[in-house]
Order: C-alpha cells, then sequence, then structure tokens
C-alpha cells in the first residue's frame, strides 16, 4: 500500500517534471505566431499543381477545391493583395478551377481579386475565359469579362468579344443584350444596336412596362441619331475633300455619295410602324408622355404603312414582330437625314473652320444646337450685367465687355446684334431666345 | 444399412509457401503432409460409432471431409448413399465441431434459431424445435435470453450439441464432444449419446477420451497416423476372457499368504487388507477356500477384462517401423 | 432465399457490434455537421460546401466501412471456426457468400441513410435561416408590435430553434422518401448511385477476403478503389503515352507494357466514375449537359446496369474460389 503510494508520488512528480517545460516551450512557439506574418503561402503554389491534386483527391476532387477556395478566401480577406506577388494567387485559383472546372465563383473571385486588386486585368481575364470555356451556360463569366475588357482595360474588341459570348448564354437576363448592344453601337455596329433596342422596345409595350418603354426609346433615338451622323461626317469628308473648303449649310451634304441610297432608319417611320401595328392588335403602342424630343410620323406616314398581314395575324404581342418592324424600317433614303428628335440636322457654324473643334461637334440637331446656343447666350448676357456693373452703364460695345472683338460667328448662319442702348444681346436666327 | 462409408479416403495437406511455423517464417517449396491415408470406414444404421485415435492421427480430418469443410485429395465417401455435399443428406445430418465457437453476440435463442433458418425450418417448427432442445441438453432457464458470451464451457457444448439437433438428425457427427468438459459434463453428454441411440439416431463421433467410449460405443475404429489401425465390435476387439482377478482380503493368516503370493503376478500388504492379481483362476479358488476356512473377511473380488485404453496402446505402439514410414513421409511426400 | 437472408441478418448483427464502425460514423457525422460552421467562412456557395463535403463523406465513409468492416466478416467466420457449423447445414457455399455480401451491403446503407439523415437536416436548418423572411418567421408577434411577446424575446428565440431543428430533422426524414425542396434536389439520386459504386467496392471486399488476410484484403479493396476512381485518368495516360511517342505503332520498350497495362487494367477495374453523380448535383444538370471535362458519361439505366451486372460478376467469381476451399 505504502510502496504504491510512493511510485504513484513519484510518477506525479516525473509527469510534472516532463510536461511543465513541455508546455513552456508550446507557450513561447505561440507567442511567436504572432511576431510572424500571418500567412505563408509557399505551398503547392509554385506551379500549376491542379492536375496533380486532382489525381491525388481520387473523386473527391470538389472537396480539395472547397478546401482551397476556403484558402483563398481567407488568404486574400486577411490582407487583401498588398504586397503580395499576384502569381502564387494566380496558381491558387487555377488549381481550384483544375480541380472543380464548374465552380463559377472560383473564376468571378479570382478574377476579381488577381485584376481589380492586384491590377493583372490580363491575367484575371485569362482565368475567366479558361471559366468562359468551361461553364458554357453560365452567362455570368464572360460578362465579367465584357465588363473588365471595356472598364478597366479599355479595349473594346475584346469587350465586343465577351459581350457576343455573354448574349449566347441560356441564362442571361434580359438587361445583358442591351448592355451588349450598347458596346457594338460605341463600336459603330448600328444596326445590332438598332435591332437590340427595337425588340426591347416591342418587349416594353408588352409588358407595359412604361419606364422600359423610355429606356428603350431613348435608345433607339440615340442609336439612329448615331448611325444618321455617321453617314454625315463621311459626307462631311467628301464634301471637304472635294471642294478643299468646310460646307456653308448642311444641305450642301445631300449631294454627296455617302448619302446617296443608304439604309437610315427614320424615326418618324418606326414610331409610325409601332403604332400600326399596335392599332391593329388594340394596343395603345408607344405611352403618350413618351412623345415629345421624338420625332413622330404625319398620319399620311402612318396610313402609308403596308401591314404584313402573316405576321399580325393571331398575333397579340409585339415582340414577335420584331423582324418586320426592323426590315420595314429600313429604308434606303437619300439626302440629309432625318434627326430622330424632331428637328433637323445643322451644321454649327460657329465652330467650322477651327482646326482645334473635334469633327463630330460640327453637325448636331438643331435642337441641340438651339441650346448651344443659348448657353451662349447667356454667357454674353452674364458677361455684359457683370460689366454694367462695373461702369454704371450699359457697355457701348462688345469690346468693352470682352476687351477684344466678338467675332463669334452665330451658329446657325445668322448674326448677333448688340443694343448699347437697352443693353440687349440676341440672335437674329431666334430673336426671342 | 450402411450409413457412412469412405473409400480409400486421402487428404494430403499442401503447406502454404510462406507460412508462419512456431513463430518462425517458414518458406516451403511442394511440402506436404499426409493426413488421412486410404481410409476405408463403414458405419452402420443405428449404432454408436466412434472414431478414436490419438492427437494428430486424422480424426477431425475425417469428419471435415465428410462434413464438407475439407475436400479429400483422392478417394471418396458417401452418406446415406449419396455423395458428399448433398444438400438433401446434408438436411438430415447434425454436427457439432470441436472446440466449437459460436457468434458471442447471439442469444442462446438466437443462435438456434439463426441455425434453425439454416435448415429450412418454418418459424413455428423452430420456435418448437428450440424449446425442446433447451429441455434435452439440460440447459439451465436463463440459457435462450443470454448472450453466448456469458455461456460457461459445457453449456456452449451443450447448446452446440442442441444446434446439432435441431433438424431431428438421422446421423448425428460429434467431433470430440466431451473434450475441456468436467466429468458431470462428459457424463451428461454420454447420456445424451445414448438417448439418440434410443431414438434410433446413428452417432459417429470422435474422441481420445476412450474410458467414455468404450462405455458407449458399439462400434469403434483406431487410426494412427492417418491410417486405419482397427475396426470392429468393442466386444469383438477387447477379448471377451477375464484378463485377471483382483482379489482383496482382510484377517488372513500370515502363512497362507506367505503360500498364496507365488502365485499372484501382483501383491501388496496394507495395513488392514492384502491385495492379490492372479492371472490363473486356481488361486483364486485357493484363496476364496482358504477365506472360509480361516473366517476371513472378503474385501472384493473383482474379475478384470482388458481396457479399450489398453488395447489402444497396445494397438497405437504396435508397428514402430510402419510409424517410422509414415512419418519420413510426412516430412517429404512430394511423391505421395 | 431466407437462408441468404438468416445469414444477412447475422452478418449485419456482427457488423453493428464493430466498434470500428461506430468511429466512422460517428467521424462522418461530424464532418457534416461541422462542413455547416466551415461554410460559413466561404463568402459565395456556402451550401455548395456543405453538400459537396456531405456528400463526399457519405461515399468516403460507405468505402472505409466496406474496407474496416468488410474485410473481417468472412474472416471471422474462419478463424473462429463457425464456418464449420455453416457449412455443414444444407446450404451452398455460394449462399454464405450472397449473406455476407448483403449483410455488408446493409450495413453500409443504414450508415449512408443516417449520414444523409444529418446532412438534409443540416441543410433544411440553413435553409430557413438563410430564408428572407427569416424576421417574420421568427418574430411574428414582435413584428406586429405585441409589447408581451417582445418581453419573451429570449424564449421566444430559443423555442424557434427547437421548432427549426425538429422541423429539419421531419424533412430530412421525408428526402429518404422522396420529398425534396430546391435546396436537396438530386441529392437522393447522388446518395443511390453512391451506394450502386460501393456495393461493387463491398463485393470486392467480400471477393479478396475469400482467399486472403483482412490486411491484404484490405490493401487489395483499397488499390481497387483508387484505381477505380482513376481509371478515366489511366486511359488518358495510355493516350498521351501513345500520343508522345507518335502513334501507337511507334510505341517502344518499356512504353508498350505501360500502355497495354494502363488500357487493360481499366477493362477489368471497376470504372467508379460512372457512380459519381456529385458534381452534377452540386452544379446543376445545366452547367454539367455539355460532354464534361471529369463527369460521367454513362446514362443513369445503363450506370445501373453497369452496377449490378459487375457486382453479380465479383461475386459469382468470390462464391467459385469459396467453393473451391479448404477450411482449416
Amino acid at each position: 500500500m505504502k510502496r504504491g503510494l510512493i511510485t504513484n508520488i513519484i510518477l506525479f512528480l516525473l509527469f510534472a517534471a516532463f510536461f511543465t517545460p513541455a508546455v513552456l516551450i508550446q507557450r513561447r512557439g505561440l507567442e511567436n505566431v504572432l511576431k510572424n506574418p500571418p500567412f505563408q503561402e509557399t505551398w503547392l503554389l509554385s506551379s500549376r499543381s491542379g492536375p496533380m491534386l486532382r489525381l491525388m483527391s481520387l473523386r473527391y476532387d470538389m472537396v480539395a477545391a472547397d478546401f482551397l477556395w476556403l484558402r483563398a478566401i481567407q488568404s486574400f480577406g486577411g490582407r487583401g493583395m498588398t504586397n503580395r506577388d499576384w502569381k502564387p494567387v494566380y496558381n491558387m485559383f487555377d488549381t481550384i478551377t483544375e480541380l472543380d472546372p464548374y465552380f463559377e465563383q472560383a473564376y468571378t473571385f479570382g478574377n476579381l481579386v488577381i485584376g481589380d486588386e492586384g491590377g493583372q486585368q490580363t491575367e484575371g481575364l485569362k482565368l475567366l475565359r479558361k471559366g468562359m470555356f468551361n461553364l458554357i451556360r453560365q452567362y455570368r463569366i464572360p460578362f465579367e469579362g465584357m465588363y473588365v475588357a471595356q472598364w478597366s482595360l479599355r479595349n473594346l474588341d475584346m469587350a465586343r468579344w465577351f459581350g457576343r459570348m455573354t448574349v449566347k448564354r441560356p441564362d442571361m437576363p434580359d438587361w445583358v443584350p442591351r448592355v451588349v448592344a450598347y458596346l457594338e453601337v460605341q463600336a459603330g455596329e448600328f444596326f445590332i444596336g438598332y435591332r437590340q433596342f427595337l425588340s426591347n422596345l416591342l418587349q416594353a409595350i408588352d409588358a407595359e412596362d412604361v419606364a422600359l418603354q423610355g429606356i428603350a426609346l431613348n435608345k433607339v433615338r440615340e442609336t439612329i441619331d448615331k448611325l444618321n451622323m455617321f453617314h454625315l461626317m463621311q459626307a462631311y469628308d467628301e464634301y471637304t475633300t472635294a471642294t478643299g473648303a468646310p460646307p456653308g449649310r448642311i444641305e450642301d451634304l445631300a449631294g454627296m455619295p455617302a448619302l446617296q441610297n443608304v439604309e437610315m432608319p427614320r424615326m418618324s417611320q418606326v414610331m409610325a410602324l409601332i403604332q400600326k401595328y399596335a392599332r391593329a392588335q388594340g394596343k395603345q403602342g408607344v405611352y403618350e408622355g413618351w412623345k415629345d424630343g421624338i420625332a413622330m410620323p404625319t398620319p399620311d406616314q402612318i396610313a402609308a404603312v403596308e401591314l404584313v398581314t402573316t405576321a399580325t395575324e393571331g398575333q397579340t404581342r409585339m415582340l414577335p414582330l420584331e423582324g418586320v418592324i426592323f426590315q420595314q424600317s429600313l429604308d434606303k433614303r437619300t439626302g440629309i437625314p432625318e434627326e430622330p428628335h424632331g428637328t433637323r440636322y445643322v451644321l454649327n457654324l460657329s465652330k467650322i473652320g477651327y482646326p482645334w473643334v473635334q469633327k463630330d461637334e460640327l453637325i448636331l440637331s438643331a435642337a441641340k444646337l438651339q441650346e448651344d446656343l443659348a448657353g451662349l447666350l447667356k454667357g454674353v448676357r452674364d458677361a455684359i450685367a457683370e460689366r454694367k456693373k462695373e461702369l454704371g452703364r450699359n457697355p457701348r460695345d462688345l469690346h468693352e465687355v470682352f476687351y477684344t472683338d466678338f467675332n463669334t460667328t452665330e451658329p446657325f448662319g445668322g448674326k448677333f446684334n448688340y443694343d448699347p442702348t437697352t443693353g440687349n444681346f440676341t440672335s437674329s436666327t431666334f430673336p426671342k431666345l | 444399412m450402411i450409413v457412412i462409408e469412405t473409400k480409400r479416403l486421402t487428404k494430403v495437406y499442401t503447406h502454404d509457401f510462406i507460412d508462419v511455423e512456431h513463430g518462425r517464417l517458414r518458406f516451403n517449396f511442394m511440402r506436404k503432409t499426409v493426413a488421412l491415408d486410404s481410409l476405408d470406414l463403414e458405419v452402420r444404421e443405428g449404432e454408436i460409432f466412434g472414431l478414436l485415435g490419438p492427437n494428430g492421427a486424422g480424426k477431425s480430418t475425417t469428419i471435415k471431409i465428410l462434413m464438407g469443410i475439407l475436400f479429400p485429395s483422392s478417394g471418396s465417401a458417401s452418406i446415406m448413399g449419396k455423395p458428399l455435399g448433398d444438400k438433401s443428406v446434408k438436411a438430415s445430418i447434425g454436427f457439432l465441431p470441436e472446440n466449437a465457437n459460436f457468434y458471442d453476440y447471439l442469444k442462446g435463442e438466437e443462435f438456434l434459431d439463426y441455425y434453425g433458418t439454416l435448415y429450412g425450418l418454418g418459424k413455428a417448427a423452430r420456435r418448437k424445435r428450440i424449446d425442446e432442445l433447451f429441455e434435452l441438453v439440460s440447459l439451465p432457464p436463463h440459457a435462450p435470453n443470454l448472450p453466448l458470451k456469458g455461456y460457461s464451457k459445457g453449456m456452449l457444448q451443450r447448446i452446440g450439441v442442441a444446434q446439432a439437433l435441431l433438424n431431428d438428425p438421422q446421423v448425428v457427427v460429434l467431433d470430440e464432444p466431451q473434450s475441456g468438459l468436467d466429468p458431470l459434463g462428459r457424463k451428461e453428454i454420454r447420456d445424451i449419446i445414448l438417448k439418440l441411440k434410443e431414438n434410433g439416431k446413428t452417432v459417429f463421433f470422435s474422441s481420445h477420451i476412450l474410458s467414455d467410449a468404450e462405455l458407449i460405443c458399439d462400434r469403434v475404429a483406431i487410426l494412427n497416423r492417418g491410417k486405419l489401425s482397427t475396426m470392429g465390435d468393442l466386444d469383438t476387439l477387447l477379448s471377451s476372457t477375464i484378463k485377471d482377478w483382483e482379489v482383496i482380503v482382510s484377517g488372513m493368516s500370515a502363512e497362507s499368504v506367505a503360500e498364496l503370493r507365488p502365485h499372484a503376478i501382483k501383491f501388496l500388504e496394507r495395513e488392514r487388507d492384502v491385495l492379490f492379481v492372479f492371472d490363473k483362476e486356481e488361486p483364486v479358488r485357493d484363496t476364496l477356500r482358504r477365506v472360509v476356512e480361516q473366517n476371513a473377511t472378503l474385501v472384493s473380488l473383482s474379475p478384470r477384462r482388458e481396457t479399450l485404453e489398453e488395447y489402444f496402446i497396445r494397438e497405437v505402439s504396435k508397428k514402430p517401423a510402419q510409424e517410422a514410414k509414415t512419418d519420413s513421409k510426412s516430412r517429404s511426400a512430394a511423391n505421395v | 432465399m431466407f437462408k441468404v437472408l438468416a445469414i444477412s441478418l447475422n452478418t449485419f448483427k456482427e457488423a453493428v457490434r464493430n466498434k470500428v464502425l461506430y468511429f466512422l460514423l460517428i467521424f462522418a457525422i461530424l464532418i457534416i455537421v461541422f462542413s455547416s460552421f466551415i461554410s460559413d467562412l466561404s463568402i459565395a456557395a456556402p451550401d455548395r460546401l456543405i453538400k459537396d463535403l456531405g456528400l463526399a463523406s457519405i461515399d468516403f465513409f460507405g468505402f472505409l466501412i466496406a474496407v474496416f468492416v468488410g474485410v473481417y466478416l468472412v474472416y471471422n467466420e474462419l478463424d473462429k471456426k463457425t464456418i464449420y457449423t455453416i457449412v455443414s447445414k444444407p446450404i451452398d457455399r455460394y449462399q454464405f457468400i450472397l449473406g455476407k455480401y448483403f449483410g455488408l451491403l446493409i450495413t453500409i446503407l443504414v450508415n449512408m441513410v443516417i449520414m444523409s439523415i444529418f446532412l438534409f437536416a443540416v441543410l433544411y436548418w440553413r435553409e430557413t435561416f438563410a430564408s428572407d423572411k427569416l424576421s417574420n418567421l421568427l418574430y411574428p408577434e414582435v413584428s406586429s408590435g405585441k409589447r408581451e411577446a417582445i418581453a419573451n424575446l429570449q424564449l421566444h428565440y430559443y423555442w424557434f430553434h427547437v421548432q427549426t431543428f425538429f422541423i429539419a430533422i421531419g424533412k430530412a426524414v421525408a428526402t429518404l422518401f422522396g420529398y425534396s425542396e430546391a435546396v436537396t434536389a438530386g441529392l437522393l439520386r447522388v446518395i443511390a448511385f453512391s451506394a450502386l459504386g460501393l456495393s461493387i467496392i463491398t463485393a470486392f471486399a467480400i471477393f479478396y477476403s475469400t482467399f486472403s488476410t483482412p490486411t491484404l484484403s484490405a490493401v487489395f479493396t483499397s488499390l481497387t478503389f483508387v484505381i477505380g476512381s482513376l481509371s478515366e485518368d489511366i486511359v488518358r495516360y495510355a493516350e498521351k503515352l501513345a500520343e508522345k511517342a507518335g502513334g501507337l505503332a511507334a510505341l517502344a520498350g518499356a512504353d508498350v507494357l505501360k500502355y497495354n497495362f494502363a488500357t487493360w487494367a481499366v477493362q477489368i477495374v471497376p470504372n467508379l466514375a460512372y457512380f459519381d453523380k456529385r458534381a452534377e448535383a452540386i452544379h446543376g444538370p445545366a452547367a454539367m449537359e455539355v460532354p464534361a471535362i471529369l463527369g460521367p458519361t454513362l446514362s443513369d439505366p445503363w450506370a445501373v446496369a453497369y452496377g449490378l451486372l459487375y457486382t453479380a460478376g465479383i461475386l459469382c467469381l468470390a462464391s467459385l474460389i469459396f467453393n473451391r476451399r479448404n477450411f482449416k
């Protein structure tokens, strides 16, 4: 009994003697942990280890992907991309997506980390490209690629390529084609944009979604405007090459080859088509409130629209008519195109002849030019008012206001008039402006 | 009618190429051991047949071959006139292996029920039979609900016998049914075997406890080193004549004792009495006469026959030359 | 038939008493339950992680049970010599093998069912808390502004958890019988196919243990599992070998051996990829509709037929070997 007790005591003392230093050593190690940087990512990130890891994980590759994914998140959450080489991070995401090629979030998050955070947009796109071909039915990845290409890399062609990939994906939401169409219009593919926006407009009419109608209508108008401007600019170039001098009036351009017999949809015609088809289906058509600032058709024009009977028969929705309306709106026309806001195209004469002026500022809609003119008038009038305060009277002439000759040309080709007695400054084209 | 018959039954074990023997790794190349050498047996209906022999004589091998656990190397055997492995025959055989182990997690009743199913008995038949058997092998009343883990060695042996009798078999084969049991247990097994014989069953069992075998066997076969040494009726084998007489007397005069002593093959003078062993009848008569004359006391008089054990030892040690031959065969028997 | 069933049930009783089984089961359940907490670390697709880890656990621990429990089943009978009494009964040896096989299969299936219930319950439980209407569910009276309800907020909160727990368990059990919500859609199919794959591995475990020791059987079974999992990669490897050499005819030396071994080995070893439907269930059928890089290439009925035929074949082989076996 006594002997047993002594043995136990000795054993306990030995336990204490061994265990205490062990715990102390461990504690010291734990203290050191805090002094070290939190993450040491050297393991398996030195190269593309995905295929090997996939073999090693047997058929549990997705679990392996999950754990690497968690690690990637923790690692990124720990200190972002600060002070870090992007290559191991890229390898990590590459490995994850090698283990599980259908891991959508790994592609998008990887792109976010490497491209947006790490500044390696092209490497991020590489990841997205890989994902795009593995996940061929999801729009998300090519869409992000489009986003990165357009807004980070400013590479319109690449963005359009990603865009075209995006719109082929079946799960794409309906707003995606509008974004893609926008890019196409940017790149000069007006008809792709036009048709897309037209179909959106018809969809909105079907859905009786007023807000969407407004957006789509605006987009259609904008696209037609851009297309018209494109032709006008061509004509402008042809004119200046041929005559060696800028045109004096917009009508001068009408005879140029660029404006001969070209397909240019007219806003009024589009509206006429929509109204006519909508009426045929017993619908209101475009919302009344949106008709301001749009070239509206004349009643004759509406009457002249031929309903393609096979297309209208039995239809209660506008969207199936998209192709018909698109085709019917593409009439070949010669001369100055119709301005889709309901005004007309004019030359901005006050800018012509100045080499620093951008070419696309030279031609614009009358309404827009009128706004510009109003702005100009207001500026001058404010300056006159200021000067009047200083002088205590109306300035004698504009020279007294600007200390130089005021020789700006009136944009519409008229004249600026200054009346020293009343202090009024007006344009001869729009005296009441 | 012959129930079990073997003809030139031979079993040769081929050792594994790599074997662990006595805790040592051993490589064997074509190493073979003859366990059973041309055995011819006949067991008749309704008898108790004892298969006897020293350890390693081939008793278990014979039984295993008969039960389909081993396949013979050559020769053939039949049970109830049908070749080995016949399912209809198996259905009317009961078998208790040597040192039987059973599923120790099953309760006694579950265990018998399981084996009853293997015999293809219906649920009601099983129920009835199991109750009968618990009674027959006289297991304690708590046994049916006790897991086999809690069984004593004797109880296990008894439930082993019970499982062999589940199907009410015509032939019961018991391999060393009494090994490891105390005398009381051995007696119970003996009683069960006799009871089976009473019911007209054939019992075939192996044993190395010869005194027990002697008590119940009708016929025996003695195996030695894989060969049949003897087979026959127990009565025929053991000579029916009296081998010697053992006489114990007390109160006999020292003179008479001295006179009788030269005739005795064995003599022992004890405190109260005197023991003679005579191998002839003459001195026995003489002794009895002197007892009557001297008014001495006859403590006991027993004529002694040869026991199976003595016969067995005689048989087994009879052929040393042949044994040596068998031995060398077992060492390297590539030519067998 | 009843005899096979009796042997199966006895085998099941035996397997259930194996402590290893409980360690495996508890470990698997811990993984499934803790995957719920781990998934909170993920910024996206938390359900994916639970499902993935859970389904993989069910599959892998089923395999471990087949190995660590299965290889002992036949061996124990031989070792304890209970086989003596079994063989002397009027049954065929193949019936014994079938009984052992189905007993082990029942054990594995029961374990898979238990693990599945936990997986489903975790998913349903999380689903409740992920729902947008949680605040309405949780505090209907509170949002309606009843004063006593606010006083009992704590109690209400606990009560809600208890309720959710039991509802999740109930739904999980119902899922086994075909009930499903978005969060568990398709999982039952995955588990069923997992079981089919495991039925092959189980057959192998029994097959190997008819002629070798438990340790060797475990090694063989594991190797079969590994090679079976890599079948498709091995095929690709062989293809690559030929490609590297520039055509089959140009193969030389050891490469010929390697090529033949690789192409022939995969013919015999089961292709477990056919029974791996995890990726499909987790990514949704839409993602996997195209010819997959990793995915299975066998349609469901064919995969089922394949699994059953393969299992039957291996069991026949096992019976064949067992039939000729001497029990020392």
